[in-house]
């Protein structure tokens, strides 16, 4: 009943943020669309799920939405109707082609069997970081390349430009009282990740969040642009560093061996969350 | 019951789709990329879900988790690249 009510209100908003006029409502709902989805992966077991949408997907998109409502201008063209017709008609067939799927769809056991079988193997206790960091390495190390790679043609596309703010004081005072606060939990939660819900880029975005609030209200990290910079691309070496020495080694690429995997996950993990703060500090603020 | 998730993400997918393809303002395009990728999260976690035992699938849960974060990355490149653009135009 409650997963009802959620999914409704999920489609509402969903549908309130697309079909304002005022970008600004528009930007509103979208958050409040975010929020809603992170309270329904919570109704389907995804903690960790939830935790990166509510942080991420809601708060952080919605400030670049915000952002980005602010400095692009209206183009008042209207969508002829034949363009409308065709689309709803494609998303018509789409919809109905999906739902075939639901006649064929029945419970089944998936590979997440294989994965609890081999977790005492993996050097970290909770499922869904064994995945990510052991099991499926290459999918995390691409992950932090490709958020890499979004931070440095950010940095290379807004050199001048004027940084958004909001020049209020209570962000300002927020961002100043909490700020260690966030940075000391995020760090709890990277190291929670390997016995329970939590990890990398669940501190990470914890971390993100707060450096938002600074860059919002006007401040700047107290570092230099250099180490920032260096901090920030640090996860990238470190992770390509521990899999390149490995297969040296003679383990193979992104294996660890049994007695050293606790250590060198937690290490990635740590290197891991500071970046991913500090590159989507950068990509919030448009430069370092 | 379980139907519902899959259904839901139908229909999400399906309409920012529609909305996609008709927006006028980049914007609401950039929110309508944003709900189709929760929509096809939705899907992967309800996949996740519908299994016999006791606890989810991790994976699709890790798979879930590395697209939220690419999402908000290519949406904020995505953001530089528009906020250039309009001031582009604008220069013209």
């Amino acid at each position: 009943m409650l997963d009802i009510i959620i999914g409704l209100l999920m489609l509402l908003s969903a549908f309130a943020s697309l079909q304002n006029k005022d970008l600004l409502k528009s930007g509103v709902f979208f958050v409040v669309f975010g929020f809603m989805s992170g309270l329904l992966w919570i109704r389907l077991s995804a903690p960790d799920i939830a935790m990166v949408e509510i942080i991420l997907g809601s708060a952080i998109t919605s400030i670049l939405i915000f952002k980005l409502s602010k400095g692009v201008r209206d183009i008042a063209v209207k969508p002829e109707i034949w363009r409308k017709l065709w689309a709803g008609a494609g998303s018509l067939v789409l919809f109905v082609f999906l739902t075939f799927y639901l006649f064929t769809v029945r419970e089944e056991e998936r590979v997440g069997g294989l994965v609890f079988e081999k977790l005492s193997l993996s050097g970290v206790e909770s499922p869904v970081t064994a995945v990510l960091l052991n099991f499926r390495g290459y999918d995390t190390l691409l992950e932090v390349g490709v958020i890499t790679l979004a931070a440095i043609g950010i940095l290379a596309l807004e050199p001048k430009r004027k940084i958004y703010e909001w020049n209020d004081i209570v962000v300002w005072r927020f961002s100043k009282m909490f700020l260690p606060i966030i940075a000391l939990f995020s760090l709890y939660i990277t190291y929670l990740g390997a016995f329970s819900v939590g990890g990398a880029f669940q501190g990470g975005s914890l971390l993100a969040g707060g450096l938002a609030f600074l860059s919002l209200s006007g401040q700047k990290l107290p570092i230099r642009e250099n180490p920032t910079l260096f901090l920030a691309m640090l996860s990238l070496a470190v992770f390509v560093a521990f899999a390149f020495a490995y297969a040296l080694v003679g383990y193979g690429f992104l294996t660890y061996p049994l007695e050293l995997s606790t250590l060198s996950i937690m290490l990635i993990e740590i290197s891991i969350c500071l970046s991913t703060g500090l590159l989507l500090y950068i990509a919030i603020r448009g430069r370092l | 019951m379980k139907e519902l998730y899959y259904l839901l993400s139908f229909l999400l997918i399906s309409m920012s789709t529609y909305y996609f393809i008709t927006a006028i303002n980049f914007v609401k395009r950039l929110i309508a990329v944003n709900i189709l990728g929760s929509g096809v999260f939705l899907f992967f976690v309800a996949t996740a879900k519908n299994t016999p035992s006791e606890n989810p699938d991790p994976v699709p849960h890790a798979l879930v988790l590395t697209g939220i974060v690419v999402a908000v990355s290519a949406t904020a490149l995505a953001v530089s690249l528009l906020l250039h653009l309009s001031k582009q135009r604008e220069e013209e």
